[in-house]
């Protein structure tokens, strides 16, 4: 096992890390820049390295600044947790060349899955379905005759995009060449290259995703979640399990399987597919601790962060089969405006709430506006949604705009109490 | 208060949105105007300089530098490593090494106080 990890991240995620490794009898070195000095997961760690200033580029993303903080402390692996170098396959080889252990997949693998019109292909070969679509689009006569084909409305797509960028719904042939040069643009501003392609827009469909988790060629399913609550194409609300037949599972297990089989996957991942005209399409796989694995780690009784930290230790976990005993539901609290924090207050029981944040600190334009993430559970799905309703009225943050009021609101809407929402169903409600 | 919290505090507000500000803290005004124009009032500022660190790594001093020695402008005072990568430290001002705040061969992070040079810039 490891002696001592390097946390690559920072706020709530880098806590739960850091609480991850102690629980294991690892210590954690913490980095931070200049403007989370005094944030908790820095006096959490055993010891910490600031990296540089506020902005990320110049910090939790400056790679050489990270591994010069792992190299100093004499760390013998690295968490990059989610988000930042999470998903830069450059610096997991990096970590390697500087004589640490990624906690994480294969760069080859990151790599592939990296790229969405590199994922989509794997997923073709192996013969797993995927939104109808185009190839990379090249000119505006190939957009023109692949928009026809595919027909309206329809999705343009950023190849390097994510978090909710990169991406804009079309709905007739007037909209689409201006849209797709604005597309174009946003994708070159945010991620440096710019290849677009287009997706067929599904209607009424749900964002299913299956926690998966490989082992020494085995490939482990963690179970379901439903994260089809989003807005501006961000997951707001998520479950676990989420709501399917046997064969709907059993379908989707298939599917897992065909993508990953004896690809020799090794540690946590989650693939994600829309569920539309009760078809599974998939959508991406992401080689990384996803921000909503809280509400698995609730379904099943493991904690995913250790398992990660043991699978790249090469601890073999003989799994049993995983059962699942509980239903349970995750909202992001998340910041509107920056500001200080001056009260964080919720129950004391029924509640899971994984934060970064203490009174008196301060959300930054700088960084994710995630607060915190609010966890439910109960033995059926409705009285999860109770005790959902109940917790967020007993929640109270000041001192800074949240989306608590817009939480409150989607806990005791009737679509959301009768689990029948759909992935445009928030955008319609607010 | 140490000339050193002052520092800190300038190089904090480098990563704030603001311009200009004012900040009074024991008995200490300062007021920043960030595009050059740095004024102080009620304290006497005298000419130390403390060179921080510009990125974490390991400090290599060069085995010509003492306290107590006397360097020029722009005279190269050590190295730090950075994946493999030496970068140059250099003197900001003539003056004389007063106080070197870090072991030679150690790592040491971002904003990191190495040397103080006396002498006016």
């Amino acid at each position: 096992m490891f002696q001592k990890v390097l946390v690559a991240n920072r706020g709530e995620i880098a806590v739960r890390i850091i609480e991850a490794c102690h629980a294991l009898g690892i210590q954690a070195v913490a980095v931070y820049s200049t403007v989370d000095e005094h944030a908790s997961f820095v006096k959490l760690a055993d010891e910490s390295v600031c990296i540089g200033t506020g902005s990320a580029s110049e910090s939790y993303l400056n790679r050489e600044a990270v591994l010069m903080a792992g190299i100093i402390k004499q760390c013998d692996a690295v968490h990059p947790g989610y988000g930042f170098l999470s998903e830069d396959p450059l610096f997991a080889q990096m970590v390697a060349e500087c004589k640490m252990t990624w906690i994480g997949p294969q760069s080859e693998l990151i790599k592939e899955f990296a790229d969405k019109e590199s994922s989509r292909r794997w997923a073709e070969e192996r013969n797993v379905p995927t939104i109808p679509g185009s190839e990379l689009i090249t000119s505006t006569e190939n957009l023109l005759v692949q928009a026809k084909q595919i027909g309206f409305p329809l999705l343009i797509k950023a190849s390097f995009g994510g978090g909710g960028k990169g991406i804009r719904c079309i709905e007739s042939m007037d909209e689409l060449v201006p849209e797709f040069k604005s597309v174009q643009q946003e994708a070159t501003a945010s991620f440096g290259v710019s290849p677009v392609y287009l997706e067929k827009d599904l209607s009424d469909a749900r964002h299913i995703e299956v926690q998966v988790l490989g082992q020494h060629n085995v490939i482990y399913n963690l179970g379901t979640r439903n994260c089809s609550l989003q807005l501006h194409r961000q997951k707001v609300v998520e479950e676990s399990p989420a709501d399917l037949t046997t064969e709907q599972q059993a379908e989707l297990d298939q599917l897992v399987h065909r993508l990953l089989d004896d690809t020799h996957y090794n540690n946590l991942g989650t693939v994600e597919f829309l569920f539309a005209d009760n078809h599974f399409y998939f959508l991406e796989m992401n080689t990384r601790l996803q921000v909503e694995h809280g509400v698995t780690e609730e379904t099943t009784g493991l904690d995913i962060v250790q398992m990660q930290i043991k699978v790249a230790a090469d601890v073999n976990l003989k799994l049993v089969p995983i059962t699942f005993k509980q239903h349970a539901i995750e909202v992001r609290l998340s910041a509107l405006t920056p500001g200080t924090l001056s009260k964080f207050t919720w129950p004391d029981k029924d509640v899971r709430v994984d934060t970064g944040m203490q009174v008196g600190d301060q959300v930054t334009a700088y960084y994710d506006p995630l607060i915190a993430k609010i966890i439910v559970t109960g033995s059926s799905r409705s009285e999860a949604v109770e005790k959902l309703q109940s917790v967020l009225d007993n929640v109270e943050v000041l001192g800074i705009k949240t989306n608590l009021d817009t939480l409150k609101t989607i806990s005791k809407n009737d679509q959301f109490i009768n689990g029948t929402y759909d992935i445009d169903s928030l955008s319609k409600m607010f | 208060m140490k000339i050193d919290e002052v520092f800190k505090i300038m190089q904090r507000l480098e990563d704030y949105p603001y311009n200009e500000i004012d900040i009074e803290i024991e008995g200490l005004k300062l007021h920043v105007n960030k595009n050059g124009q740095k004024e102080t009032d009620n304290v006497e500022l005298d000419d130390d300089d403390v060179i921080t660190s510009p990125m974490v790594g390991i400090i290599h001093i060069n085995d010509n530098i003492q306290e107590g020695t006397t360097v020029t402008k722009g005279q190269v005072l050590g190295q730090i490593e950075s994946m493999k990568l030496f970068n140059d430290l250099k003197a900001p001002q003539d003056g004389e090494i007063k106080k070197i705040h870090v072991e030679d061969g150690t790592g040491i992070q971002f904003g990191e106080p190495i040397f103080t040079i006396t002498g006016a810039k």
